[in-house]
């Protein structure tokens, strides 16, 4: 059997064009990537410079809020409306807050920046409509949303900075990481169609031979998991000491978020393989799925994840891709261990649906045709 | 299996639906061990679909199959081990040597190893590739890819060896080549199915021969037998000649004549008796004075059985 299964290794690992996908393109990528952002992607991360409008009654609560965020989440500067109008034309501020009952905000771009203002907006609001609400209904109970509200100003803070540096092109590494992960696709969908009778002759004759279905299709998607997984382990070497870029420190974590992208990427593939759709079509599928699912992870276009979370979050928490890139965020930017583990569960709840599908298709022995 | 004639194959009432399309109707084959037993038929007959089911590939829709005395089923892994199979189209990987492909394919069946090293060692010396071990298949002439496709079929000394057209577009000294390994594969104690649309090599290969068209069992028997059923002992061909109608008519009247076919310049006449059928024909010509290009007679051929038994060539 041991022989066996290293001549199966040899025969995948002769199957050049998925080696190139998996193994040679995230690094040629990756290097494009380095040339293009040039030293731009070091350095720590620069509170938004914020321009704060006082229009009407300004609110107590948003003042407090703002100033115990300033000079941590925020660069704060109390200005009058034309002013800040021209700081933000000239770029000399991010954007502009108007402090009223409703706080509105004011930007000019789109980008990580916009996103935080936009994000800290958008849950200070949230916080206090909760706090009124309850506040209406059980008057009791307002003090005691109001220490969760303030606690919760504190994990926005947290939760942004966590006391680890940002850094803006990292995202596109995380994405990068998502793809070389999801193009086990290639390997997968090959050794698919060597293991489903009605794909190709080949499977027909490893299907008529005295070995349990059940038994082979676990060993290819070992084998093809076990491949792509090295390739996604040598790019994250590469990354890390040949260019220096900077990866999460918590390897066990690390390397389960890579394992269960590779399963998802290999299983894709296998099931895919197996399927009766044409060969054209399979391989155009094993080409487009994973691009757009990077593509919406933010591989193409900086900040495209944030442009989906805003409009559609759902997309981020089913696309896998986004899914990988997320929990590599997570794990560097941000300390936020609930965000994490929300992740890590879709994303194994996707890995074990893919592999279950792939392995029962695999396993299966008789067709209706061939 | 313990007498000469023991049934390897026993097919009872093999029915395949495709839908509202019917593959296999009713089929009967019995294949007894130590034949080589010819599967022919026109191309879409149901051929490979029959093996198919045979393998437990396919799904059927009524009937049995017993291989070796036993039913036939995915798990049947002691059965499966004792046959090989090589199917029509190439099966095998092209990043792999020729002998890590023979290699891999024999261990599916054998697991001893020095039993496997032994066994791949003779399949390559079978199927005369010891020149080309280190080569990979896309580094083999088509005749050559061929013979690697056998190899790894057989590799581990099936009892039962299935054959599915394994001639197709292969060159002539590569097809003898072939033909003459499935007799010594067969000398060796093998049952060989041997399926094909090649008339000429099932007639000089295998020992029966069940003819199948539309799913159906038309007929089966030796070569001789089955040749033996139709009227016609000769057929002779006149090629470019000029014929008129009464002339042709003529010709259908003679007693001999079974049946006279005048198309294109070309004249096929069915004749009864056998020996000096071509000579009346010959003597009708000179005495009408009718021209021709060249006439010879043939021995009726398994094309012949399938011609009159359906109506159509086998190759139609």
């Amino acid at each position: 059997m041991g022989s066996m299964i290293m001549l199966r290794y040899k025969q995948t690992l002769g199957n050049l064009p998925a080696l190139f996908w998996a193994f040679a393109f995230p690094i040629i990528l990756c290097v494009l990537f380095h040339v293009s952002f040039g030293n731009l992607e070091t350095g720590t991360f620069d509170p938004v410079k914020t321009g704060v409008v006082r229009t009407g009654k300004p609110s107590a609560a948003f003042e407090e809020t703002v100033k115990r965020l300033d000079g941590d989440l925020l660069d704060v500067t109390y200005m009058k409306e034309d002013a800040a109008k021209r700081a933000l034309k000239d770029g000399k501020i991010t954007g502009v807050i108007y402090d009223q009952e409703t706080p509105r905000l004011l930007v000019t771009g789109t980008g990580i920046s916009q996103t935080i203002l936009s994000s800290f907006l958008d849950q200070y609001i949230k916080s206090v409509g909760i706090y009124k609400d309850l506040a209406r209904r059980d008057p009791s109970k307002a003090q005691r949303a109001a220490r969760v509200l303030d606690e919760d100003a504190d994990h926005i803070r947290e939760v942004s900075m966590g006391g680890k540096t940002y850094d803006g092109y990292l995202d596109f590494y995380f994405a990068l990481i998502a793809m070389a992960c999801f193009f086990g696709v290639f390997f997968g969908q090959t050794m698919g169609e060597e293991s489903a009778a009605n794909a190709s002759p080949l499977a027909a004759r490893r299907c008529v031979c005295p070995r349990s279905r059940l038994l082979m299709a676990l060993t290819d998607l070992l084998i093809c998991f076990t491949i792509q997984f090295t390739c996604v382990i040598v790019l994250l070497l590469f990354m890390r000491y040949a260019m220096g870029i900077r990866l999460p420190e918590n390897i066990p974590m690390l390397l389960l978020i890579c394992a269960l992208g590779c399963l998802v990427g290999v299983s894709f593939g296998l099931a895919l393989g197996c399927s009766r759709l044409k060969q054209s079509g399979k391989n155009a599928l094993a080409v487009t799925v994973p691009l757009v699912s990077c593509f919406f992870a933010g591989l193409m276009v900086g900040g495209m994840k944030y442009i989906v979370e805003q409009r559609a979050p759902i997309v981020n928490r089913i696309n896998p891709a986004a899914l990988i890139s997320d929990a590599f965020y997570y794990l560097t930017v941000f300390d936020d261990p609930r965000g994490l583990g929300i992740r890590l569960v879709l994303l194994a709840i996707w890995a074990a649906a893919l592999t279950a599908c792939a392995v029962n298709m695999m396993r299966r022995d008789r067709y209706d045709s061939i | 299996m313990s007498t000469e004639n023991a049934n390897v194959v026993e097919i009872r009432g093999l029915v395949k639906d495709y839908g509202v399309f019917r593959a296999i109707d009713h089929l009967d084959l019995t294949i007894r061990q130590g034949e080589i037993f010819g599967l022919l038929g026109p191309n879409g007959s149901g051929k490979s679909t029959t093996i198919g089911c045979l393998l437990s590939l396919l799904k059927y829709s009524g009937g049995t199959i017993k291989v070796f005395g036993e039913s036939m089923s995915p798990a049947a892994y002691d059965l499966k081990r004792r046959i090989g199979v090589v199917f029509q189209d190439m099966a095998v990987f092209d990043q792999l040597t020729v002998k890590d492909n023979i290699d891999y394919f024999c261990g599916l069946y054998v697991t001893d190893k020095t039993a496997r090293k032994k066994y791949v060692e003779e399949a390559i010396d079978f199927v005369g590739l010891g020149d080309f071990i280190r080569k990979k298949p896309r580094q083999l002439s088509g005749g050559l890819k061929r013979r690697l496709n056998i190899a790894c079929g057989i590799a581990h000394k099936p009892d039962l060896a299935i054959l599915d057209e394994p001639t197709v577009a292969v060159d002539p000294q590569s097809r003898n080549n072939i033909l003459e390994g499935i007799r010594q594969l067969n000398q060796a104690g093998s049952t060989i199915i041997y399926t094909s649309h090649y008339m000429e090599e099932v007639e000089e290969l295998c020992t029966r021969i069940a003819i199948i068209d539309r799913g159906k069992l038309i007929a089966e028997g030796t070569s001789s037998e089955l040749i033996g059923r139709i009227q016609a002992d000769e057929t002779v061909t006149a090629e470019g000649i000029q014929l008129t109608e009464d002339q042709v008519r003529q010709l259908e009247q003679m007693p001999i004549v079974l049946s006279a076919v005048y198309n294109g310049g070309i004249l096929k006449l069915q004749l009864r008796g056998s020996g000096a059928g071509l000579m009346t024909i010959l003597r009708y010509l000179e005495q009408e004075r009718i021209r021709f290009g060249r006439i010879y007679s043939e021995k009726p051929t398994l094309n012949d059985v399938f011609l009159e038994l359906t109506g159509k060539e086998l190759r139609d």
